[in-house]
């Protein structure tokens, strides 16, 4: 097929999608739920916190709430893609877009477009209800932020690229959207353990404890260049540090992690074929 | 298609077996660092006793030196680079004591210096040799106050002076006793006279108190001998060469010498309404937040972030779980409290207030109830010995806005890493819950709109008489 058919396929395949998804409601409630989340469970507690405490020496605690709700919108999108991807293959619907001009990579690269597209939207409602309640509460808009804004694109890049990936593998959307939504929860699970494993003071551990922190240490090894919170994570850390080679190196394995996830996709694709 | 999935798993096996292969392979070199050999640990209660050669570490950790030694189980050595640091070649009986999870070696029981030269090999050649030297730490403002590690011929004569100043210390004290007995006879002789003749003694008379010497602040520990260098980041091997060329035995371990990645200015700051409960800000991305009214007093230091792994290795190598799984950990050290210096409060970019440190004591408020006034501490002639319970900055800001604070130098300039912004916060909380539900409005318009547009649309394609009244 040639370029400007794939492309114009890609187009079409990624804007037909896009309206669908902005056109329905799913999306503003599921952002809805997200921003109540990071406001009651960390915006309120930063604020409690200080109240109570008085003074609070602490990184922007707008940072972590946006970090929750980019994970959260970028988990939703994944999940999104690994559903439609396996449901039109499961009714079928892909069988017949593949009789037209469209070929494993034009609507491989069509719903991950569509899905990144749809992030710039939620990342609009992002910037402005945090720039609202940096404003309200007086915690500060801070370049750092900005950071962590454009840093966000290529985690919901990886975690689409993800998405996609495991739902050209599997043959029915339950299996799709279970092993996603299994995958990503113990990335999760597995960040938040080795943080605060690593946050607890180094002297006078119990030996169980030492050890657990060890297989952990041991295990991140392999996980950070698995789990798009990784990639997310040092990015953040990169921007907490200043590091702006850090933090272009974050950017650029996080966009080579999407593109070998794609690049996967797409040959799984090939191999499988648009058939149920 | 079978075929290819068997070749598939026959293939995921081989990884399999070749991982477990490799980690059965460097299992032995791990026990080595975290396990206990048996050998050692047999005895329970009375572990057995080996003779070893260890290197004594005395390692620069920031603040001070720290002690530690490496027995024949630890295999690499962490320093800090560009730091002076000192290590000795020594025997003695080591043994693993289970209670607290250390290896300890019996220096009293049994020392002995292991003679040579220390050797430090970079990529297989010797780029360093180092000789034993004299050295001794220094306290020139008493025990409890900052070390100076002084080297050479320079430490015994150090040592000298301390010993001269005790001396004499010493020497003043017993003429101070005969003073002291001498005025105490012309005094009883001066009461006596004036109790027998009722006539006071004229004020020439009397003869001056004596006064107390003052013990001297200098405190110089015993010369001792060992090897004092340091170097700069990178990985190295060391090993001793005795006196007749050969290598001591079990001499040679890795070494891992390791800097910073990041330098600061570290905070204490203790909240006014909570003394006892200090609050730190290591990172420079960190923020104040203060709501209200708030005073509070602040310790800056000058601060370092190590590897947590290499910084609690080379502070505590005896202890084999030590720092176990930190590697990709980091952790801030404070080195040294920055004293000659002034705190700037800036607001809009304008200095509004500059505040000096003062020495302050916690004043218990009387009664049984609990209470405690923070006051500036002054020296009290009749309490010689009183202190203040700390010396700090006092910062008191009735928060409103944005403000800068920052540390600036004798000379003015800004310390670099010492600007922090201080913010109030605005507690109110209810448009938390109200700004949330703008995506949901938003989303609620567009869905209205579309069903509208809907509507319209099967509203022009119907014929006139089959056209909804109402819509809902």
């Amino acid at each position: 097929m040639s370029v400007s058919y794939r492309m114009n396929a890609v187009k079409v395949t990624a804007k037909r999608e896009l309206k669908s998804t902005l056109y329905g409601i799913g999306l503003y409630v599921v952002l809805t739920i997200i921003f109540l989340i990071t406001s009651y469970a960390s915006i309120r507690v930063s604020i409690m916190n200080v109240v109570n405490n008085g003074i609070e020496a602490i990184q922007n605690p707008i940072s972590w709430p946006f970090l929750v709700t980019v994970f959260l919108a970028s988990t939703y999108l994944g999940l999104c893609s690994a559903i439609s991807i396996s449901r039109e293959r499961e009714q079928g619907t892909m069988e017949v877009l593949f009789y037209g001009p469209v070929d494993s990579f034009s609507y491989v690269i069509g719903k991950y477009l569509q899905q990144i597209l749809t992030f710039g939207v939620v990342l609009g409602f992002s910037i402005i209800y945090f720039f609202l309640i940096s404003q309200i509460t007086n915690f500060g808009f801070t370049a750092q932020f900005l950071g962590l804004l454009f840093l966000s694109v290529f985690l919901a890049s990886s975690m689409v690229a993800f998405g996609i990936f495991l739902s050209t593998l599997a043959k029915k959307t339950i299996v799709g959207v279970v092993s996603f939504l299994a995958l990503v929860l113990f990335f999760l699970i597995f960040w938040a353990a080795h943080s605060v494993i690593m946050g607890i003071s180094g002297t006078n551990m119990s030996t169980a404890l030492i050890y657990t922190r060890l297989v952990l240490d041991n295990i991140n090894l392999v996980i950070q260049w698995i789990s798009p919170i990784a990639y997310f994570v040092r990015g953040m850390v990169a921007v907490s540090v200043g590091s702006l080679g850090q933090y272009l190196l974050s950017i650029i394995s996080s966009a080579i992690y999407s593109a070998i996830l794609i690049a996967l996709a797409i040959i799984t694709f090939e191999r499988r074929g648009a058939k149920r | 298609m079978k075929l290819r999935r068997v070749s598939i798993a026959l293939v995921l096996m081989l990884v399999l077996v070749t991982g477990m292969a490799w980690a059965a392979e460097v299992e032995p070199r791990v026990a080595q660092t975290t396990q206990v050999p048996e050998e050692v640990k047999k005895g329970q209660g009375q572990p057995d006793k080996e003779v070893q050669f260890v290197y004594s570490l005395s390692p620069w950790t920031g603040s001070e030196y720290g002690g530690t030694f490496a027995p024949r189980q630890a295999s690499t050595i962490y320093l800090m680079a560009n730091e002076t640091n000192i290590l000795n070649s020594l025997r003695s009986e080591v043994y693993y004591w289970d209670i607290t999870r250390e290896y300890m070696a019996d220096w009293f029981g049994f020392k002995e210096e292991v003679p040579g030269t220390l050797e430090i090999l970079q990529g297989g050649k010797v780029v360093k040799t180092v000789e034993k030297t004299d050295y001794v730490y220094s306290y020139p403002d008493g025990y409890d106050g900052r070390v100076q590690l002084v080297v050479g011929a320079d430490a015994i004569l150090e040592f000298e002076r301390y010993n001269q100043l005790t001396n004499d210390y010493w020497d003043a004290v017993s003429a101070y006793y005969d003073e002291q007995a001498a005025w105490q006879a012309t005094m009883d002789k001066l009461l006596k006279r004036v109790q027998e003749t009722g006539v006071y003694a004229k004020p020439e008379e009397i003869p001056p108190i004596p006064e107390q010497p003052t013990p001297p602040k200098l405190y110089v520990t015993s010369p001792v001998q060992a090897f004092v260098f340091d170097l700069p980041a990178g990985q190295y091997k060391i090993r001793v060469k005795s006196p007749d060329g050969t290598i001591v035995e079990h001499s040679e371990k890795n070494l891992v010498v390791f800097e910073s990645r990041r330098q600061g200015v570290g905070f204490q700051i203790i909240p006014e309404s909570k003394w006892t409960r200090p609050v730190l800000s290591n990172d420079k991305s960190q923020v104040l937040y203060l709501e209200g009214r708030r005073v509070f007093y602040l310790k800056p230091f000058h601060e370092e972030e190590f590897n947590q792994y290499a910084y609690v290795k080379m502070a505590s190598l005896h202890k084999p779980l030590e720092g176990l799984g930190t590697k990709s950990a980091w952790a801030w050290v404070h080195t040294e409290e920055i004293v000659a210096a002034k705190a700037q409060i800036l607001k809009d970019g304008k200095v509004i207030e500059e505040i000096e440190r003062k020495p302050f004591y916690v004043e218990q408020t009387p009664g049984y109830a609990l209470g405690y006034k923070i006051v500036e501490w002054e020296p009290d002639p009749n309490y010689p010995d009183s202190a203040p319970t700390f010396e700090a900055f006092k910062i008191e800001l009735e928060a409103k806005g944005l403000y800068q604070m920052r540390f600036v130098d004798s000379e003015g300039n800004v310390i670099p890493g010492s600007e922090r912004d201080i913010r109030s916060v605005n507690a109110t909380t209810w448009p938390l819950y109200i700004l949330p539900l703008l995506p949901f409005i938003i989303g609620l318009a567009i869905f209205f709109w579309r069903r509208s547009l809907k509507v319209e649309q099967v509203e022009g394609f119907l014929p006139e008489e089959n056209k909804p009244q109402t819509v809902v």
